[in-house]
């Protein structure tokens, strides 16, 4: 999982949504993958909030 | 007997033998100036008058006026077809002090109707020139003050002399040729002058001569005729007039080498604070206006992620709890559906369920198959013996 990209990251995210609706999988294999979506959407909030903070301290050093 | 032509002859001939190279002092009177550019005028004195011409080809450095004395030089020519005589004069000069003046008043109006004098036409003179010629007497004080001044004060110009006639006969046309000559050496500025004398020793300056040249000069020119009072011709049409020739040679290193070297080094402090301000300026605006662009494009990025993450979770949050909640009321109804059919239930209403071995009994079984069963009610259980069938 952590070889991803981000991008690859929220793709992985909308197929899991797009299951989740369909609904048709057995309810231990839905949780299964709201699971993994869940620690996805985590870790990609952790990579914006590195790179924001990557940004300001940037910023810092530009000014 | 003679013809008219006869006499006429012989006299022309007894005339102009006996009355060549001779000088004459009178008055001008009748003067007219030909449009060929001939002189006509008489000559007289109180009791006499002769009739003169001076030809145009003379060179005449004053103007002549009505009531003038002149000294004239020339011969007596015998004009037959008019049967009379004439001075054609070789050299005219003013006779005394008082008509040199008139002569130079004379001079003076004329060119100032031509516009010599206009303050419109003069050149400006160079701030640093770095060639200058100059025209003046290789002898006397004035070169030497003019050289010792000029180098003294800006020792990288560069003289072009010119020495030259400054009184006396030809003076005039070697000023004129003088300044003439210095215009071959692209000269930023040209003096001419001398020391002071008097109004003949000057009277160079005060031609028609040198008026033109100076008039004429594509070089601006300065004139330094050293004197007291009026002005001389040259000083008037001149683009700058200087009282004595050191003063000429101030006015030309008006800008020293000091001065310069000091501009020079001004000059580049100023230009280096302008172009550091500048930019300073520039790096600030560039600095503020890209980092704000890009700081909020990246910002606008973050934003959207972060917006699009919040929503996918909510999705996903939604999503698997309409999943959850759907397989929570599957499960009620399933419980439902079983609570309704719970065997237990007739007990609350009052009856009772028939046990034997601590298993229901079913329904196709005899009673009579037991010695004991144990009847279940709600709140107590018996155990009863089978004694017969009914």
């Amino acid at each position: 999982m952590n070889e991803m990209t981000f991008e690859e990251k929220i793709k992985k995210i909308e197929d899991i949504i797009e299951t989740l609706e369909q609904g048709d999988e057995p309810l231990e294999k839905l949780l299964e993958l709201f699971e993994q979506g869940i620690l996805l959407i985590e870790d990609c909030r952790k990579y914006i909030n590195n790179a924001e903070l990557k940004f300001i301290d940037i910023t810092k050093k530009l000014s | 007997m003679f013809t008219i032509s006869e006499i006429t002859y012989q006299i022309k001939n007894i005339l102009e033998e006996n009355f060549e190279n001779i000088e004459l002092i009178g008055e001008i009177s009748n003067y007219t100036k030909h449009k060929s550019g001939h002189h006509y005028f008489v000559l007289k004195d109180n009791n006499a008058q002769i009739n003169a011409i001076l030809w145009r080809s003379a060179n005449l450095n004053f103007e002549l006026k009505d009531g003038m004395k002149v000294i004239v030089k020339g011969n007596i020519e015998v004009y037959p077809p008019h049967g009379k005589y004439q001075i054609i004069c070789k050299l005219l000069k003013p006779a005394g002090e008082g008509d040199l003046y008139l002569a130079l008043e004379a001079l003076k109006e004329k060119l100032k109707l031509l516009g010599y004098f206009d303050s419109n036409r003069k050149k400006k003179l160079p701030i640093f020139p770095l060639k200058i010629g100059i025209s003046t007497s290789p002898t006397g004080e004035a070169i030497n003050d003019l050289i010792s001044t000029i180098k003294r004060r800006n020792n990288l110009l560069t003289i072009y002399f010119r020495p030259t006639l400054v009184q006396g006969d030809g003076a005039a046309e070697d000023i004129a040729k003088a300044i003439e000559d210095l215009h071959k050496y692209d000269c930023n500025v040209i003096i001419i002058g001398r020391g002071g004398g008097s109004i003949e020793d000057l009277w160079a300056y005060n031609t028609e001569i040198v008026a033109n040249a100076i008039y004429n000069s594509r070089i601006p020119i300065i004139s330094a005729v050293g004197h007291e009072g009026d002005y001389t011709i040259s000083d008037l049409v001149a683009d700058y007039r200087a009282s004595t020739p050191t003063a000429a040679a101030e006015i030309v290193t008006k800008i020293t080498v000091d001065d310069l070297l000091k501009f020079l080094e001004e000059s580049k402090i100023k230009i280096t604070t302008k172009i550091t301000n500048l930019i300073e300026l520039y790096k600030e605006k560039l600095d503020d206006r890209v980092k704000k662009r890009m700081v909020r494009k990246v910002e606008s990025l973050f934003n959207i992620e972060k917006q699009k993450l919040d929503y996918f979770s909510s999705i996903l949050f939604n999503n698997m709890n309409n999943k959850l909640n759907l397989f929570k009321n599957k499960t009620n109804s399933l419980y439902n559906i079983l609570n309704a059919n719970n065997p237990i239930n007739p007990l609350n209403k009052g009856f009772a369920l028939l046990k034997y071995n601590n298993k229901f009994i079913s329904k196709n079984k005899s009673l009579l198959e037991f010695e004991d069963i144990t009847i279940v009610r709600q709140n107590e259980n018996v155990i009863v013996k089978i004694l017969e069938k009914l």
